[in-house]
């Protein structure tokens, strides 16, 4: 046997050990993950509030606390989750949710997807956003009938306004 | 043959735990003399050829209705008053383009 063949004999048990050891560390982020995707921290890790829409109500949370994910030529996307409630489960045919005022239905910005009690939508953050900005959320009826409410940037999401303050500096 | 199958359920781990690829849509234009070029597609890579773009007047009234080509670009001959630019690629996948982000 030669020297190289005995040294990576000798040494393959402790690579053995560090294959086992380094996916460790990357444990708690892997953990917190499917605890926000299988819901078990509730709508997402941080409830923003229920929002009156006219005759409905629905819950918004911001999905996971932290700065916006930048999703290659599409720029920094932020994930919201939403919950229909009562009413608006069976009413309620499509949620929107926009960072800045929607002109019409068709460019409400991004569609909530899944089921109506936990529904998720990554939302663009624009070039010229700010904490001042308004979050839209916009619900489509299945009649047709369209609802819209709005609240600052920086009270859906702190972290976000905090990146965009940081971003402009 | 033993090797073949670590490597067979090695991959069958990696593709069932491979996250859910989602497409957000986007869209630049900027002025090319007196026109408006357009580049629009999805951060998945996918293209936009085919997708609607319309020129639309501050009033609401459709200007210009255009679909994307073959390179996911196209040109267009922007109006002389207000409008804005609207990439649409179905529900929720839809970009505004604000006259003052075309330069």
């Amino acid at each position: 046997m030669s020297a190289l063949a005995a040294r990576w004999r000798r040494w393959r048990f402790h690579l053995s050990a560090l294959a086992l050891i380094v996916p460790l560390g990357f444990a708690p982020g892997y953990f917190r993950q499917l605890s926000l995707e299988d819901g078990s921290v509730g709508l997402g890790e941080r409830t923003i509030g229920v929002q009156r829409l006219g005759r409905w109500k629905a819950t918004l949370a911001e999905f996971a606390v932290g700065p916006p994910v930048v999703e290659g030529p599409a720029g920094p996307i932020k994930t919201f989750s939403l919950a229909l409630e009562s009413v608006a489960v069976d009413d309620v045919k499509a949620a929107y949710l926009k960072i800045g005022r929607p002109r019409s239905i068709r460019s409400a910005g991004a569609l909530f997807e899944g089921a109506p009690y936990r529904q998720t939508a990554g939302v663009a953050v624009p070039a010229d956003a700010n904490g001042d900005s308004e979050v839209w959320l916009t619900l489509e009826g299945w009649d047709g009938s369209i609802e819209q409410a709005s609240l600052p940037l920086s009270e859906a999401s702190p972290s976000t306004a905090a990146w965009l303050a940081a971003r402009a500096k | 043959m033993k090797r073949r199958s670590v490597l067979a359920a090695l991959a069958g781990v990696v593709l069932a735990t491979t996250p859910a690829v989602a497409d957000y849509p986007f869209c630049a234009c900027r002025r090319q003399a007196d026109a408006v070029f357009c580049r629009a597609g999805f951060s998945d890579g996918e293209s936009a050829e085919g997708a609607l773009l319309e020129v639309i007047a501050d009033d609401g009234s459709r200007l210009q209705r255009l679909t994307f080509g073959p390179d996911s670009t196209l040109t267009f001959t922007p109006p002389s008053s207000g409008y804005y630019v609207l990439f649409d690629a179905g529900p929720g996948l839809t970009v505004e383009v604000e006259p003052r982000d075309i330069r």
